[in-house]
């Protein structure tokens, strides 16, 4: 058991080593450009090879000559100087081996030389030679950059393979566009590794921290004894801390990336980043914080908080729950493994057809650069390995809110979270294999030559396909937000929620409209009037569900008594900033104005405001409110205080501006403006605000680090919540309950209120502040 | 920017007013009930719904309000449906072929190309430059009394340009030199500086244009010109059978119109818009088609059309109307 374990793992990691290899072997992997010439000894230093001819820069298409020369200077002690008594024909032998990763090389004298395993050799008439001629015909595009490994051996004769000996030569020469483009990439690998190194430094700290306590039985046999449970647990809790974490590293990671473009766009004309750079690095963002930080930092609240609030013992199938952590976590290497070739996938994340199929392979020798980057093929298969977790994640929630709800959790008095859960997986879980259908098209259209989306095919398709997954998938992100907001609007005002059934319905009622909604991504795309008209109105229809959620909001915060905590500010930033994103979102539906909005700042603006504003807010309130839970200690209010003020109000200022850029004109994932267009202003203000609200989310990381030690201890239930997870230890023991609990129901005890049509006698009764159960 | 009077900001503005109307009510109502409704005013209220943990709490409900929750934004949903459905007509409605002018765009990597299926003669309107130029099948005749800062023009036909000087005595110049019903020609007036004074223009049908080599889409004005959109290669000969083009997007910001090139639609896209003032516009590509993107920009120049001796953009329609369909 444990042998194959091994032995799958170093699969996998040898996989993920050797992924970018593949394009990085100038002649493919064991090819004979590894070994020089096969047929002599060993590489030597005795062997000169030089090349005289090859220019530094290159202009495109233009014919070079060059000459190679191999000598050997063992040969000269073999002949004492001199060239008597040495066969004077072994000293012209000679060979030679070039290998161009671009353009092509013939000899001057085609009889010398013959192509062979990728590169040019010479004939059996070339070998009695030790200098040649050679032409080489520079690529079309004179943007990239061309190795040449140039390989020769010199037989001295006299002595058998003594002395023949090989050796090589190497030079990469630019384009003359090509200039500014080596140092950028190199930052850029400097700047990923860097991100690596940060979480090497992490883990060693980590270790000191343990070494730190316990110098005496610190060891890795007792390191590993503790690593050993976080790297094989199936509890939901433990998972859930690792699905957050890991989606808070990424949501860090991809605001520094947004950061980087930010930087790049708020100046016009800037050259900050290079145009590959810069698509690059918005398609990781997107990617990044919808499917490695948005989902699972959802994911994780879903885990932990889920099976606590039915009252279960654990999740349905514990074991597959881990298995679509581990998944997801090795998916994200093969979405960023690109970076280190300097091409990582540029793609968006919409991944459109036919652009995102293009590569050299299949648009012809030379033009890779109308064709996406070497690391798309890496990155659609990371893509699907978040499919193939997120379905295993859904299966798993849906059985378990079916199945494992306590005695007493009946449909209608699950808490609202575990509704938001429920109606947000069913959703994912319906929507997905659209999604990967598509992605295995794109990736067969990509890899191996075939058509759905490509000419012949049908690229509309799979823009279809996307946007039935796409569209769903944004209520997937959304929908967990509400269910927190709805559990700590409820807490911190002291009040049951206002209209349980209804936000029930409401819930439910997006999850099935927003399956009817996709066409409005492609309102432009030459779609029929008819269905324009259909979409548009299934659309704002949309609106009708969210806003009686958002009053049955305020209808709960109304009559009750609002503690304002850290999770409560956030919660009512939420209403505010969710409030604002659902309004803007009105415009876009409507054929008039979207033909204008679509793919403008003005989207950017929209989607920010409900992917931040909705989703993040409800997920960094549910952090404050779950915390003590978790940990069993409260994080700082006073830290929670300053980064609502400042992430709330620099978030608002960095894309409030974004609206009035799109309707000035400015187009989403546009590398570089010109000064004319008169968008600086607005864009040097979004960068400087987006970067006050990236370094106030730093203000979170320290306060879950130090509350961790240093928070106010905490019994079961802080906050006054009434759910079941309130009533279990913090942290919560394993397994989560040892007696299946019984969730009670006050309306059983007490009857119904009819309070809010009869706000007169509640507020009377607020005001005279009678004691428990008043109204009786 | 948008133009004040497109479909787009009439309709803008209406949808600007109801979302503050919106807005207002929600924040008003969520402002009020939190400072109104706080900790420190209102005494604890845990236990008038029975919140007690392990137990489902006291229902806060009231069907009425609770369907009116829904009632409300429906109210606002419909009438928003019903604003937006009046412009339809006015959007999605491609004129008639036979009386636009049309225009075929062709979406490369990474510039436009513009082929013209109908032809187009310009001057620039003659009230303000004082120049008039009449071009007949035997001779070029420019009068030019009322401007004496004219002093060269150039005439081009095709590729070829010659200059002549202009007789500023006689205040008018007759040049001998023939127009070309189907060649690309135009006649530039300058001063002695160079400065440009007066332009003549004429587009035969199927002329191609392109921004990879700096031209600018001219459209003339007061006319509805329909485009046609298509994605795919024309020059690439080396590139592979197999290239279909990509996705972009044509978008006309000052009009507030934009339609994609999708690849592989064999009756391509179709847009229209109706141009009122002469002037220059950007051009921009929406939809994300590679690496350089960004810089597949270009210019669109709206200008006056010589039609039944009348070279000047005089009739004010109002709104300017735009569209984009199937």
């Amino acid at each position: 058991m444990r042998t194959r374990t091994i032995a799958l793992l170093s699969i996998v990691l040898l996989s993920l080593v050797m992924v970018p290899q593949f394009d990085a072997a100038p002649g493919g992997i064991g090819s004979a450009g590894d070994n020089g010439c096969s047929c002599h000894g060993g590489p030597s230093s005795d062997t000169i090879v030089s090349v005289v001819g090859l220019p530094e820069t290159y202009n495109s298409s233009e014919t070079y000559t060059f000459t190679v020369t191999v000598t050997n200077d063992v040969m000269s002690l073999y002949n004492d100087g001199s060239t008597e008594g040495a066969d004077p024909w072994n000293e012209r032998y000679g060979g030679f081996r070039i290998l161009a990763s671009k353009g092509t090389v013939t000899a001057v004298d085609p009889t010398l030389a013959q192509e062979m395993d990728g590169g040019l050799t010479h004939t059996s008439e070339g070998n009695a030679f030790r200098t040649w001629d050679f032409e080489w015909t520079a690529p079309a595009d004179d943007s990239k950059f061309v190795d040449f490994t140039i390989y020769g051996n010199a037989v001295n004769g006299g002595d058998g393979f003594n002395g023949d000996m090989w050796n090589s030569y190497e030079t990469t020469i630019a384009g003359i566009s090509a200039g500014e483009m080596a140092p950028s990439v190199r930052a850029l690998v400097l700047l990923l590794t860097a991100v690596g190194l940060a979480l090497g430094l992490i883990l060693l700290g980590v270790m000191w921290v343990y070494y730190s306590r316990s110098p005496e039985s610190f060891s890795i046999y007792n390191f590993w004894s503790y690593l050993k449970p976080w790297l094989t647990t199936t509890d939901h809790k433990e998972v859930g801390i690792m699905y957050f974490l890991y989606g808070f590293f990424f949501f860090l990671v991809g605001g520094f990336l947004a950061l980087l473009f930010r930087i790049q766009l708020a100046v016009p004309e800037n050259t900050f980043l290079t145009e590959t750079e810069y698509n690059s690095f918005f398609t990781l963002h997107g990617t990044t914080m919808i499917f490695l930080a948005a989902m699972p930092m959802i994911a994780g609240f879903m885990n932990y908080v889920l099976p606590l609030q039915i009252g279960a013992k654990d999740l349905a199938f514990p074991r597959i729950n881990a298995m679509g952590l581990w998944l997801l976590v090795f998916s994200s290497p093969l979405i960023y493994t690109g970076i280190w070739s300097g091409e990582a996938a540029d793609i968006t994340w919409v991944m459109y057809p036919p652009y995102s199929s293009l590569t050299e392979a299949n648009l012809g020798e030379g033009l890779s650069q109308y064709g996406s980057n070497l690391g798309t093929t890496a990155f659609i298969s990371g893509m699907f390995m978040l499919g193939a977790s997120s379905t295993l994640g859904g299966v798993n929630f849906i059985t378990t809110v079916f199945t494992m709800r306590a005695p007493g959790v009946t449909w209608m008095k699950m808490p609202l979270f575990t509704w938001s859960v429920f109606v947000s997986v069913f959703m994912l879980y319906m929507s997905l294999p659209a999604l990967v259908i598509g992605l295995v098209f794109l990736l067969f259209d990509h890899t191996i030559g075939t058509v759905f989306f490509t000419s012949g095919g049908d690229s509309l398709l799979f823009q279809h396909l996307f946007w039935f997954f796409g569209h769903p998938e944004v209520y997937v992100v959304i929908i967990p937000s509400f269910g927190i907001v709805s559990e700590v609007l409820a807490t911190s005002a002291r009040r049951s929620i206002f209209g349980y059934k209804s936000m029930v319905f409401a819930m439910a009622g997006i999850g099935v409209v927003g399956f009817i909604v996709w066409g409005h991504h492609m309102l432009t795309s030459g779609m029929d009037a008819f269905w324009r008209a259909a979409f548009m109105i299934t659309t704002m229809a949309v609106a009708i569900p969210t806003g009686a959620k958002i009053f049955n909001w305020l209808a709960t915060i109304w009559g009750g008594s609002l503690v304002m905590k850290t999770h409560t500010l956030w919660a009512l930033g939420f209403l505010v900033t969710f409030t604002l994103g659902g309004i803007s979102g009105m415009f876009f539906p409507v054929a008039g104005l979207d033909i204008h909005f679509h793919d403008s700042y003005f989207v950017v603006a929209h989607f920010h405001y409900v992917f931040i504003g909705g989703t993040v807010f409800g997920l960094l309130s549910g952090v404050y409110y779950w915390y003590p839970k978790v940990t069993g200690r409260k994080l700082n209010e006073t830290l929670g205080l300053w980064h609502f003020l400042i992430g709330f109000s620099s978030y608002n200022a960095a894309f409030w501006p974004m609206h009035k850029l799109g309707i000035m004109g400015m187009p989403r994932r546009t590398h570089s403006y010109l000064e004319e267009t008169g968008f600086a202003e607005y864009n040097m203000a979004v960068s400087i605000f987006a970067f006050i609200f990236g370094i106030s989310q730093l203000l979170l990381v320290w306060n879950i680090f130090s509350s961790g030690r240093n928070g106010e201890p905490v019994g079961k239930d802080p906050w006054g919540g009434w759910s079941l997870e309130w009533s279990t230890s913090s942290p919560p023991p394993t397994p989560s309950f040892h007696d299946i609990p019984t969730q009670g129901d006050m309306n059983e005890l007490y009857g119904h209120h009819h309070d809010s049509g009869d706000k007169k006698s509640v507020a009377e009764k607020l005001w005279k502040a009678k004691p428990k159960g008043a109204e009786e | 920017m948008v133009a004040d009077d497109t479909v787009f900001s009439v309709l803008y503005d209406k949808f600007l007013f109801w979302s503050i109307v919106v807005g207002i009510i929600t924040f008003a109502w969520l402002f009020y009930a939190m400072i109104r409704y706080r900790a420190s005013i209102v005494p604890d209220t845990t236990d008038l719904d029975h919140i007690v943990v392990g137990s489902f709490p006291v229902d806060r409900h009231n069907t009425k309000v609770e369907v009116l929750f829904y009632v409300l934004p429906t109210i606002i949903v419909v009438w928003l449906v019903v604003l937006a459905l009046a412009s339809n007509t006015a959007v999605w409605v491609i004129p008639d072929d036979d009386e636009a002018f049309d225009i075929e765009v062709i979406g490369q990597q990474w510039f436009w190309e513009f082929e013209y299926k109908d032809e187009l003669t310009w001057q620039d309107d003659s009230r303000v430059s004082g120049i008039d130029v009449t071009w007949s099948d035997s001779n070029l005749t420019i009068q030019h009394s009322s401007n004496i800062d004219a002093a060269n023009v150039t005439v081009t036909i095709d590729s070829d340009s010659n200059t002549y000087a202009l007789n500023t005595i006689l205040g008018s110049t007759l040049i001998d030199s023939q127009f070309k019903k189907f060649s690309a020609s135009s006649v530039s007036i300058e001063d002695s500086e160079g400065n440009e004074l007066h332009r003549w223009g004429h587009i035969p049908i199927n002329h191609k244009r392109s921004t990879a080599a700096g031209d600018h889409l001219i459209v003339p004005c007061d006319d509805e010109v329909v485009l046609n959109l298509f994605s795919h290669t024309s020059d690439y000969s080396e590139l592979n059978s197999t290239y279909w083009g990509v996705q972009h997007s044509f978008w006309l910001p000052e009009w507030g119109v934009k339609e994609d090139l999708v690849p592989g639609l064999e009756g391509g896209t179709l847009m229209w818009f109706m141009a009122d003032d002469p002037g220059t516009f950007n051009i921009r590509c929406a939809e994300y088609c590679g690496l350089d993107h960004s810089k597949m920009i270009g210019y669109v120049d709206v200008v006056s059309p010589i039609e039944n001796g009348i070279d000047y953009c005089d009739v004010d329609t109002g709104v300017k109307k735009q569209g984009g369909s199937n």
